[in-house]
């Protein structure tokens, strides 16, 4: 039985290089070996249950061993990167098995919006992190609210104009 | 739920002043955020059109996605085959067209799809319900047939034959003297010169005539045994396992026969109708036109095995003269009782065993003991087909060793050669 679709991938494409996502956030977030086994341990339900909630719990897991360890710039860039993607990637061809053929377009229509709001958590990560430490963290907080006052005025903006 | 831990991340970066750990859950809020906002207001709204067309059986899938969709999670699932599935992008209405192989004929429920339609970021999805299956009519193939055998006797004033009687047409039979009754345009003028005219007295005695064959078309009568559907491997037979849908089932290769037969007959200017052995209905009577090849293929189509048939008193009644061609397994008694009845009612039958190469690989020991004794009951009903001058064509070669090397062309051809009564 075939589907006449248009450019396709399988999913099994979109899991493997999920999990190597996450594993490489595993392995960037912490040098404990232990700790890094656990994560990378953690991570292996993106490959084999993408639609399940356990991503999320890999997720966040990652998010705790960034909590747990030292604000270096190129490991949150890595992990801000990596994370987000995997976790989309997953919603993607969670509900779909292994041999499912997923659109190219559907992938980049997904991929889009995502890279924007990466792009926004990254410059905004790298704005605060570059404002004076003494601070109370406040400016970089105003800065990330104003980021994402932008975001959603636009979004109501557009949305408004759909409705007329 | 990606969004709610994007909160927490969010929240627990701001608390704990790591602009790192903030980051990380702000995409995810975003996310969540883009996803709300836009998300899909309206229903969406899907169609299955089976398609026409030589080649795999197709069905045309349309759908329509209101604005906020952002994919569309598939499961095409037909019996028999592994299902499929696929993700769409849904931004745009989307026409998707599903195709199969399948040697199988008559109809086909095929493509249930089950459909989630998502927004962006998992914020909405909808189970809708099932689409199909789509009822499919898959037409037999038609193998073209070179020739095949007339009936005993033509009938009719006109046709692409030439009877053994005398009256209209082309092919001569003999010189005749002028009788009451004869058309004047037939006065061979040469001849009643040469034979009658005095040239002592100038005048004529006998007119002489010519006479010609009296041209006629055939009837054939097809009557397809539907009354079981039996696959190449003998243990489906009991029914435990089906038939794959790769492999033509008697069914499928009686169809395909009695239409290579009905295309023939029709393409050479004959009449044929067709009746079913397992159905006491009305036949489709025997006339001629493209108009009717269409009204057989479509009831080839779907004659299919209906239950329990009740056996028939009395045998279909068939027209005068016609050739009968039965198609069928000869696994039973039926088929070849109502054959040899119009055999010996004066009709030329033709028994087309449409039995399947077999294979016999996968038997227990007694289902083996069981078929064998199949076997040889259906290589004696055969062989007392053929003792009572009914011509046996096997349509796919030697499926059970009771078969010949001929294929059913040459089988048809030798069927169809002078001295076998074939004009």
């Amino acid at each position: 039985m075939r589907l006449h679709l248009g450019t396709t991938v399988p999913a099994w494409a979109l899991r493997v290089p999920a999990f190597a996502l996450a594993a490489i956030a595993a392995v960037v977030v912490t040098s404990a070996p232990l700790t890094t086994a656990v994560l990378v341990l953690a991570a292996v339900p993106v490959l084999v249950a993408p639609g399940t909630a356990l991503p999320v719990v890999t997720a966040g897991l990652i998010g705790w061993g960034l909590l747990a360890g030292d604000a270096h710039p190129v490991t949150a860039t890595v992990v801000v990167l990596c994370v987000p993607t995997f976790l989309a990637v997953c919603r993607l061809v969670g509900g779909v098995g292994w041999a499912a053929r997923v659109e190219v377009s559907a992938v980049s229509g997904a991929g889009r919006p995502l890279l924007g709001f990466v792009a926004i958590a990254l410059a905004v990560m790298h704005l605060a992190m570059a404002a004076p430490a003494a601070g109370p963290g406040w400016l970089w907080a105003g800065i990330g609210a104003l980021a994402a006052l932008a975001v959603l005025t636009g979004l109501l903006t557009r949305r408004l104009r759909a409705m007329n | 739920m990606a969004g709610g831990l994007g909160m927490a991340l969010l929240t627990l970066g701001l608390a704990t002043a790591r602009p790192d750990v903030a980051a990380l859950g702000m995409p995810l809020v975003l996310g969540f955020a883009w996803g709300w906002f836009t998300r899909p207001t309206g229903q969406v709204a899907g169609a299955l059109v089976p398609a026409d067309g030589a080649g795999p059986v197709r069905a045309h899938l349309h759908l329509h996605a209101p604005r906020g969709t952002s994919v569309v999670r598939m499961r095409v699932s037909t019996a028999g085959y592994q299902p499929a599935e696929a993700v769409l992008s849904a931004r745009r209405d989307r026409h998707v067209t599903l195709s199969l192989h399948t040697a199988r004929t008559g109809v086909l429920e095929a493509y249930r799809v089950d459909y989630v339609p998502a927004a962006h970021g998992e914020v909405l999805a909808a189970h809708c319900p099932p689409l199909g299956p789509a009822r499919l009519l898959v037409r037999p193939r038609i193998r073209p047939l070179r020739r095949l055998p007339l009936p005993f006797r033509l009938q009719g004033l006109v046709g692409p034959h030439t009877s053994r009687r005398v009256g209209e047409g082309l092919e001569l039979h003999d010189i005749h003297e002028f009788t009451p009754g004869d058309r004047l345009r037939r006065i061979d003028w040469r001849t009643t010169v040469r034979r009658s005219f005095d040239p002592r007295t100038g005048s004529l005695g006998e007119l002489y005539v010519r006479r010609t064959l009296a041209s006629a078309d055939a009837t054939v009568m097809l009557v397809v045994d539907s009354r079981d559907e039996v696959g190449p491997d003998v243990d489906t037979w009991a029914g435990g396992a089906p038939t794959r849908m790769t492999q033509a089932t008697s069914l499928d290769l009686a169809r395909e026969a009695a239409a290579s037969v009905a295309r023939h007959v029709l393409d050479r200017g004959d009449r044929v109708g067709l009746d079913d052995l397992g159905r006491q209905r009305r036949p489709v009577p025997p006339a001629a036109g493209s108009k009717h090849a269409e009204r057989i293929i479509q009831r080839l189509t779907r004659i299919a095995p209906e239950g329990s048939p009740k056996p028939r008193l009395r045998s279909p009644r068939l027209p005068s003269g016609a050739l009968v061609v039965i198609f069928s397994t000869f696994l039973d008694d039926e088929a070849g009782t109502v054959a040899a009845l119009w055999r010996s009612q004066g009709h030329r039958v033709l028994a087309v065993d449409v039995l399947p190469t077999l294979t016999t690989a996968n038997l227990d020991p007694h289902a083996a003991t069981s078929y064998r004794l199949i076997r040889l009951e259906r290589g004696l009903r055969l062989a007392d087909l053929r003792r009572q001058g009914i011509d046996v064509i096997h349509w796919a070669g030697d499926p059970d060793g009771h078969g010949s090397d001929l294929g059913a062309q040459e089988a048809l051809l030798l069927a169809s050669s002078p001295r076998r009564g074939g004009r």
